[in-house]
This record gives structure tokens, C-alpha cells and sequence, in this order.
């Protein structure tokens, strides 16, 4: 008998549109997989199983009647808790927000509900999506489903935790200096964050409204497609959503389209590659080209790219800043000694220095598609340079190596979010310490499809992202 | 480029008005000092011309074409 807690997101839908499954029998089965491992993971603070199965019930009820149905009928998710909804409080991993009810509901979540995606919950984050290691002192630790003396990563880690255990079958992250793909990546799923415009924010909690893209993890690229597809589009709500269409996912996967040429990027992101994630970067390399797909090697301007990796802090921290400076002042012993720290300097940033860091963005892209894609469609890089470090490594240290260690996890990330462009984790394979290794896909403005087309040809002939953890 | 500990605890005073241990302020001043020379390292690279949103118009300048 199939478990289809564990099937995949795109499966799933498919059984329960064919009436193969009802939609209760899958959330039943999720939520008893939910109970029985979130108590090790921590992935979701908060379940709500009657709603969930309520909406179950209902979905079933629409589809024996004979009603249309969405792409994601019936099918479970769960969500950062940093997407806003009228029934329910959005805590964005905070204190400060403990109680804060919008009153309104995202675009994205308006989205998925017309398209038939049923919410199991919220999940664990780092607080105000400040931080890449996913440790948050407000909450038990969230931790990695593949070895819990390991981190999830952050700031969407519970996203990256509960499709990696099958606690759900796609989550809603969000991005902005690799918040959807550190998770993804050293949790062993697919994460896609789509072009910076590409997906509204309304009703998604801002860190840095420049940075910020909201995006799935699931378990395939197919899965990360579909919910793409639902999500993305214009909204008159978000004034930097491009008002551009969306391919259908049909398309995206078409035989027809051209094979995309791979650039493995030479420079920069190749520098100090643990040796495990470089073995396992040339296997998937081989597996490209196993698969008919051009390889070619891509000089990095890597000047440029160690200027965009100081840059963008400043905007990130000044928007930040800027965003939080009011809730600081009346409630600072609210906020976690580390987020409060990392907020501090955006205060003091001028507005012209700021500014400044913004004018040359447009420059910056330009410049780095010019170099980047002139001889490739998809630049291949690491997610993460080193293996996943442990909890014991990370949670509660301050001082020097501990910061450089934070620093070294967005390195190869934060980059993609001062470009706005955009990028994948496609998990292909692990590392001596038994954890994951994920490479990295990055796009010119707009390749979403080709990027999701060149992970699904690569998933087609590898294992890795059917692989599960094997929880107690 | 040095910002002193002296200045941080000034503009915080009388500007940012959030609590901020001595420590911390002048650990701060290191931080700044990073984060203004990035952006006096590329000056020369900012156009007066040029706005921010020149972002966006870049994004679909750039962006790929359609197959």
C-alpha cells in the first residue's frame, strides 16, 4: 500500500485528481507522520490538523461533485511562518510578533488556495528570517532530519526539514541571501528562488524588500514547477512584481525546448570546494553530459562578484534596520541577543551610502549576464562550499571563527539575491559525514523554466532526491 | 576609513535611540568601518545619472527570451 506522505508533490496531486486517493487519506497520513517525528525535528510550531482535515473533507466533497480542479488539489503544505493569513497569527519566528494577527491574506496563499493546496501548519524559521544557520532561540531547535546533531540551515528551515522528513509535500520559503537554498540544500530537497519580481510579497513578511524573493522547496524540480506556476504572476499589491507571464508547466518540461548549455562557473565559487562536494559536483557533471547537455567552462569576473558579496549586506542591513527600528526601540529585550546584534549596524548606514549601493545593481547585472551567460544558459556552482556543520558548531557562539563561518554559508548565495536572479539547490549526493551535498543552478533574469528544465533532466537519470531520511 | 567608537555612541544617542552596551558600540565601529568601504571601493562606478530602479529596467533588459 502506498504511503503518500512520502510520494512526491506532483504524484500526489495526480492520484488525488485521478481519484486514486482522496485528499483526507493523504493529510491523514501526513499529519500521523507529523505527530510521530516533528517531536525530534521541531520543524512546525504549529499544526492545525482539524483545519487541515476539514479542508481535506471539503476538497473531496468538490471533486465527487464534479467542481474543476486546481493544479494542487488536496495536496498538504506547509509553510514559513512568514506568509500572512486572516485565521491565524504570523509569528516570523519572533517574540515581537508572537501575537500579530495581519488581518489579511498573502497573494501566494490566495494563490495556492484557488489552486486547491491544503495548509497543514506553520513551520519553524529563523527569527525574522535573520540568519542562515537556523538556530532560534524562541523555539526548540529545528533540526536536520538527515542527522539531528546537525543544522537545517535558515532562515526557511523548517521548510527544508518537513519536505525532507515528508512532513509535507511543499513549503513556501523565502530568499534573501539564501534562505531557500542553504535549507534545500543541506537538507537534501530542490529549491527554486524565481526571479526577483517574479513571485508577489504581498503578505509575506519583509527583511529587505530589494533581496526578498518568496519560492518553493519540494522534492523535485517537477514539484518546485508546479507550485511555481501557482504562485508566480503580476500582483497589483507588490510594486516590484514584473508584470511578465508565466510558462505553463507543460512547457517548461517540453522535449521540444533546447537542451541548456551548463557553465560551470571557473572563479570565485570554486574556491576552497571541500573535496566530498567536489567529487560529488563532478559525478552530476557527468551525469549532464551522460545526458547530452554542452558543458563548458565559465570565467567568473570575480572582482565583481567579491564587491556584489560586500554589498550586499549594506542593503540588507539597512533595509532591515529600517524596517525593525521602531519595534526595536519600544521592545529591544524582546528580540534575540543575535538578531538584535545583526540589526544594529543597518542603523547607522547612510542614506546616501545606501542609495549608492542600489544605483549600481542595474550596472552589476549587466555586466555579470554579459560575462556569465554568453557562452551558457545556467551557471553551475556550489550551494555551500563546506559540509553541513553541526548544532553544537553553531547555536549560541559569537567571536570571530563563528561569524566567518555564518558569512561562509551565504557566500556562494547572497550574490544571486543582490542580481535578482535566478537560482536552484538540486541535491546530488552526500558527503563524508552522511549529510547532503547539493549543487546550485543560476539563471539570467527570468530563466525560471530553464533552470527547473536542466534540474528535472538531471533528477530523471539520479537518485538523490527521491532519497529519505530514515527517521525513528 | 575609521569610524570612531566615540561617533557610533553619539549618533546612537542621539539618532538611533536603541539601547546599546559600550562593548557592543565600539565592536560596531569595525562592522561600519567594512560596510563604508565597500561602498567607497566602487564609488567611481556610481553613475550620477543613474536611479535605483534601473534595477528593474536591467531585470527584463537582460532577462532571457522567450524559446
Amino acid at each position: 500500500m502506498t504511503d503518500w506522505s512520502r510520494a512526491s508533490l506532483t504524484d500526489t496531486a495526480d492520484a488525488i485528481a485521478s481519484g486514486k486517493v482522496s485528499s483526507r487519506e493523504v493529510v491523514e497520513a501526513t499529519l500521523a507522520r507529523i505527530k510521530r517525528l516533528n517531536p525530534l525535528l521541531n520543524s512546525f510550531v504549529q499544526v492545525d490538523a482539524d483545519a487541515a482535515m476539514a479542508a481535506a473533507d471539503r476538497a473531496d466533497g468538490r471533486q465527487q461533485k464534479g467542481d474543476p480542479l486546481g493544479p494542487l488539489h488536496g495536496v498538504p503544505l506547509a509553510h514559513k511562518d512568514m506568509f500572512y493569513a486572516p485565521e491565524r497569527p504570523s509569528e516570523c519566528g519572533s517574540r515581537v510578533r508572537g501575537k500579530f494577527e495581519p488581518g489579511y491574506r498573502a497573494t501566494v496563499l490566495e494563490r495556492l488556495d484557488r489552486a486547491g493546496a491544503i495548509e497543514l501548519g506553520r513551520l519553524a524559521m529563523v527569527e525574522f528570517a535573520m540568519g542562515p544557520h537556523g538556530y532560534n532561540a524562541n523555539y526548540p531547535q529545528c533540526r536536520n532530519a538527515w542527522n539531528t546533531d546537525y543544522i537545517p540551515c535558515g532562515s526557511s528551515s523548517g521548510s527544508g526539514v518537513a519536505v525532507a522528513a515528508r512532513l509535507a509535500h511543499g513549503s513556501l520559503g523565502s530568499d534573501t541571501g539564501g534562505s531557500i537554498r542553504c535549507p534545500a540544500a543541506v537538507s537534501g530537497v530542490t529549491g527554486l528562488v524565481p526571479t526577483y519580481g517574479r513571485v508577489s510579497r504581498h503578505g509575506v513578511m519583509p527583511m529587505s524588500f530589494s533581496l526578498d524573493v518568496a519560492g518553493p522547496l519540494a522534492r523535485t524540480a517537477r514539484d518546485c514547477a508546479r507550485m511555481l506556476t501557482v504562485v508566480a504572476g503580476v500582483d497589483s499589491k507588490d510594486s516590484s512584481s514584473l508584470a511578465v507571464p508565466v510558462p505553463a508547466e507543460s512547457d517548461m518540461f517540453s522535449s521540444e525546448r533546447p537542451l541548456p548549455r551548463i557553465g560551470i562557473a571557473r572563479g570565485y565559487f570554486d574556491e576552497n570546494v571541500h573535496p566530498d562536494i567536489h567529487a560529488a559536483h563532478d559525478r552530476a557533471l557527468d551525469e549532464f553530459r551522460k545526458a547530452g547537455l554542452e558543458i563548458v567552462e565559465v570565467r567568473m569576473p570575480v572582482g565583481m562578484l567579491s564587491e556584489m558579496a560586500e554589498l550586499h549586506p549594506l542593503v540588507m542591513k539597512a533595509e532591515g534596520a529600517a524596517n525593525h527600528l521602531d519595534m526595536m526601540r519600544e521592545r529591544q529585550q524582546d528580540y534575540t541577543f543575535e538578531v538584535g546584534q545583526r540589526l544594529h549596524a543597518g542603523f547607522f548606514i547612510t542614506a546616501a551610502d545606501y542609495i549608492r549601493a542600489l544605483k549600481i545593481r542595474g550596472m552589476y547585472l549587466r555586466e555579470f549576464v554579459k560575462a556569465a551567460f554568453s557562452t551558457c544558459d545556467v551557471i553551475f556552482a556550489p550551494v555551500l562550499a563546506s559540509p553541513v556543520p553541526t548544532i553544537a558548531e553553531t547555536s549560541g557562539k559569537t567571536g570571530k571563527d563563528y561569524l566567518d563561518l555564518v558569512v561562509s554559508l551565504t557566500r556562494n548565495t547572497k550574490i544571486v539575491n543582490y542580481l535578482g536572479l535566478p537560482a536552484m539547490s538540486v541535491p546530488c549526493g552526500f558527503s563524508g559525514n552522511g549529510m547532503p551535498v547539493s549543487f546550485q543552478l543560476i539563471g539570467r533574469p527570468l530563466a525560471d523554466a530553464t533552470l527547473l528544465r536542466a534540474a528535472d533532466i538531471f533528477q530523471n537519470r539520479t537518485p538523490w532526491h527521491e532519497m529519505e531520511p530514515q527517521l525513528v | 576609513m575609521n569610524i570612531p567608537p566615540a561617533t557610533v555612541r553619539q549618533m546612537n544617542a542621539d539618532l538611533v535611540g536603541v539601547d546599546m552596551s559600550l562593548e557592543r558600540s565600539e565592536q560596531l565601529t569595525v562592522e561600519l568601518d567594512q560596510l563604508k568601504a565597500a561602498i567607497e571601493s566602487v564609488a567611481a562606478k556610481v553613475v550620477f545619472d543613474v536611479d535605483p530602479h534601473d534595477f528593474l529596467v536591467a531585470t527584463l533588459e537582460m532577462a532571457e527570451k522567450p524559446a
